[in-house]
């Protein structure tokens, strides 16, 4: 490999505006020709050369069992990046787009075909000017992870350290001991600042704006704590079904698909203090110090359910049962509402309830920060009945935005104090194109960012909140709700037990 | 799209206008703006060039923009405003033509600025000579001005340079997909040895943008890099003379791509887009304040 200087000491690149990558690289896909890389790898690498956004010097090595040359994955690429792109294809940079990419045939368990894999990096590193970057993207089912990066350890594909990366997709692990298990076999090859474990949330444009929300504002951080916040409500509804991953969901549920990565990233997000600088550490450190102030979930303080049939958006759909693959006594639940305590300074006292499930009335992921209400209201009874505290929404998807609730004099000629909301809509001043999650995240893994990817401590931190829900949760069944409802009444009860109650989202 | 377009009215009735049309499209109480863009156009082709760049960016920045011709008399104005294809948001865009006396447009500019958002002047054509008090006055009120000095000339923006906080030159916007392909050139250490010789650049394109490519690399590098160009009415190709050595940044014929080479690199495909004025423009108005390098490099095409 030849030697390489640093970017920031070439004198032309001072102040170029440029917010992409500058260092060559090279950019492994294992499972290549897989559901993932066709509907999200494939589409982001397009979208991103397409933006100038990507190193000059760049190159895509799919690998995969599938027999097929560089031309036939070139068209299968195509096919991908026209079906899923969310821009359309330009014909004329495909030339140009096309070129960088190649293909690779082979096993995951072979480790011949792990040092044929080496020679192609080898050879393409060479073409492009050597010293690149080598981001391994491990896209295939999780329980060939670890032979994957036991591949290519031992084909020393995993050096030079500061220049290899290897990226995993969830599950990390099904709890705590396989998650161990996972990051011990992981980093007999690579070390931890190599591993990029990737949660697509953490990529939206609205997560990431949460970091600024907070950060970047003077008048919310000091009311942000236990002081102000009567609770915090985090809803992640999807109006979807298990489709056709009943298999996938019945050895997973609801809280190791959505709770234990998503949705815990995203409380962590608004309950961490704030990082001293927005570097990787920093950041991540914050995180999981949240995280591990939160207390594990328990039987008491949660609600599970399992969707029956009903109407969705006007479309009559199927119970949990009915669904193909799921066995007719299934307990997996499709359905959490939890309420989880955080013992830190500024969060004691102050729950964070969360919910999710499928099959629930919309898609909907936001965050609810209700307010405390004024310690005494100087109007008359009948003045202030309907007036409500006030709220911050953070709306994730898919009307991205934040709104204000507060109370306003209504135009009567009694005086009569109303709640209204004032609304910023993120698409209304923003307008631009919003990347992809994808588009982020593999850009920022070809960077060397690691900031919003998930380190291991999270991870085992998270799944030591959420095993012993998942171990109780075993026996027993969950209880059903209608499809496009909100989920079982036993998750109203858990709010009105405290004298609270779920926003409508 | 839909637009609605008031008739001639007194600058004074200015707003109460855009909020009857506010009203009349039905939009909801809350807006959006994010910036006031002033575009000073000297003559009918400016006029034209102007709507039309409007009507492409106002659909991904919601604005108020006006629209500045001198002419005879009391400043007039006529609004307009349109919903783009963004309804279900309730963006819109205000658009003010204001025609009148020279000197005294600057007053109704500063009445009409939506408060606290940054002003963005885009400056058409030439610039007028020094002293000259409008120029200063809309410089005054303006957060970033943006000028083409393929239009004024050097001299002429290194002049407003000197009085603007936050200036940005198209023709230097233009060079960007250059500079981003020349740079990359030299990011191996091999590469990087030879920048140190340096000694000349030919570029075959408009004879400013040759000029602050020139002057970006001798502020870059700190030292002399001289200059030869062959005029065309873009860049098409820049030839970096390292002693013996050579680096090529090469358009491919008529297309947006081109190919990057230099010792020891192998040929690769380099985007190099001629972008639209309303593309650049657009690019300029998500950007705030003062660009070092291009004051830097403006001041190297200067002196040279």
């Amino acid at each position: 490999m030849s030697p390489r200087a640093r970017p920031e000491d070439n004198p032309l690149r001072e102040g170029l505006r440029v917010g992409g990558a500058s260092e060559p690289a090279l950019f492994t896909i294992f499972g290549a020709t897989g559901d993932l890389a066709q509907r999200k790898l494939l589409p982001a690498i397009y979208n991103l050369a397409k933006r100038g956004l990507l190193p000059p010097r760049f190159g895509v090595v799919g690998y995969a069992r599938t027999d097929m040359g560089e031309a036939a994955f070139r068209r299968f690429a195509k096919a991908a990046i026209e079906a899923h792109s969310r821009t359309p294809i330009d014909e004329r940079f495909w030339p140009a787009f096309a070129s960088m990419l190649h293909y690779h045939a082979g096993g995951f368990d072979d480790a011949s075909h792990f040092h044929a894999l080496a020679g192609t990096i080898e050879g393409l590193d060479e073409d492009i000017g050597g010293g690149a970057h080598r981001v391994f993207y491990l896209s295939t089912p999780s329980s060939f992870f670890p032979v994957i990066v036991k591949g290519l350890g031992a084909a020393k594909l995993n050096r030079p350290t500061d220049l290899v990366r290897v990226v995993i997709e969830k599950p990390f692990g099904h709890d705590l001991e396989s998650a161990r298990d996972l990051a011990e076999t992981v980093h007999r090859s690579f070390h931890e600042r190599q591993v990029y474990r990737i949660d697509h949330y953490l990529g939206k444009e609205t997560v990431q704006n949460i970091y600024a929300f907070r950060f970047a504002n003077a008048i919310f951080e000091p009311i942000w704590s236990n002081s102000y916040v009567d609770h915090v409500q985090i809803t992640v509804a999807e109006s979807l079904g298990v489709e056709h991953r009943a298999a996938f969901y019945e050895e997973t549920g609801v809280v190791r698909d959505i709770v234990q990565n998503h949705l815990l990233q995203v409380m962590a997000l608004v309950a961490m203090e704030p990082p001293a600088a927005f570097e990787p550490e920093s950041v991540r450190d914050e995180k999981a110090k949240a995280l591990r102030a939160t207390r594990p979930m328990v039987f008491s303080d949660s609600v599970r359910g399992q969707y029956g049939s009903g109407y969705v958006a006007g479309e009559e759909v199927l119970d949990y049962h009915q669904e193909p693959n799921v066995p007719a006594d299934s307990n997996t639940p499709t359905y959490i509402a939890a309420k989880l305590e955080i013992d830190n300074w500024r969060w004691a006292g102050t729950p964070f309830y969360i919910r999710t499930g499928k099959r629930l009335a919309k898609r909907v992921t936001e965050v609810a920060v209700q307010f405390k209400r004024p310690p005494h209201l100087p109007f008359s009874r009948e003045a202030a009945e309907h007036l409500e505290a006030n709220s911050l929404v953070l709306r994730i998807q898919p009307d991205e935005g934040i709104s204000l609730r507060f109370g306003a004099k209504a135009p009567t000629p009694t005086l009569s104090i109303r709640s209204v909301n004032m609304d910023f809509q993120y698409g209304s001043s923003f307008l631009a194109d919003v990347p992809e999650a994808y588009e982020t995240l593999l850009l920022d893994a070809i960077r060397g960012d690691s900031t919003l990817f998930t380190r291991q401590d999270s991870v085992e931190r998270s799944w030591e909140i959420c095993d012993p829900l998942i171990e109780q949760w075993q026996t027993g069944q969950p209880q059903a709700y209608a499809s496009g409802s909100w989920g079982p009444d036993a998750a109203d009860e858990l709010l009105a037990r405290d004298g609270r109650r779920w926003r409508r989202p | 799209m839909s637009r609605h377009q008031s008739g001639w009215i007194e600058v004074s009735e200015v707003e109460r206008a855009l909020a009857a049309l506010r009203a009349g499209e039905g939009h909801p109480s809350v807006r959006a703006t994010t910036l006031n863009l002033v575009v000073r156009c000297g003559n009918a082709e400016h006029l034209k060039i102007a709507n039309r760049v409007l009507d492409r960016i106002g659909s991904s920045r919601p604005l108020r923009a006006m629209i500045v011709m001198p002419a005879t008399g009391t400043p007039r104005a006529r609004v307009s405003s349109d919903s783009g294809s963004d309804q279900r948001h309730g963006v819109f865009n205000e658009l003010v033509e204001l025609r009148g006396n020279r000197v005294a447009l600057p007053s109704s500019v500063t009445s009409l600025l939506v408060a606290d958002l940054p002003v963005f002047l885009w400056w058409q054509g030439e610039l007028p000579p020094e002293g000259d008090a409008v120029l200063e006055e809309m410089i005054e009120m303006t957060t970033r001005m943006i000028v083409d000095s393929d239009q004024a000339g050097i001299d002429a923006v290194a002049r407003v340079d000197a009085m603007a906080t936050g200036l940005v030159d198209l023709a230097w916007v233009r060079t960007g997909p250059w500079r981003e392909a020349i740079a990359a050139l030299f990011d191996g250490r091999s590469q990087r040895k030879l920048l140190d010789h340096l000694v000349a650049v030919e570029v075959s394109g408009p004879r400013n943008q040759s000029a602050l490519l020139a002057g970006w690399l001798r502020s870059r590098l700190g030292r002399e890099v001289g200059l030869e160009t062959r005029r065309a009415v873009r860049v098409n190709r820049v030839r970096l003379i390292c002693g013996d050595e050579s680096f090529l940044v090469e358009r491919s014929g008529r297309n947006e791509h081109g190919t990057a080479s230099g010792p020891g690199l192998a040929p690769r495909t380099v985007a190099l887009p001629s972008s639209a004025v309303a593309l650049l423009l657009a690019g300029e108005l998500d950007r705030l304040g003062a660009e070092r390098p291009f004051e830097d490099a403006l001041a190297e095409a200067q002196a040279a």
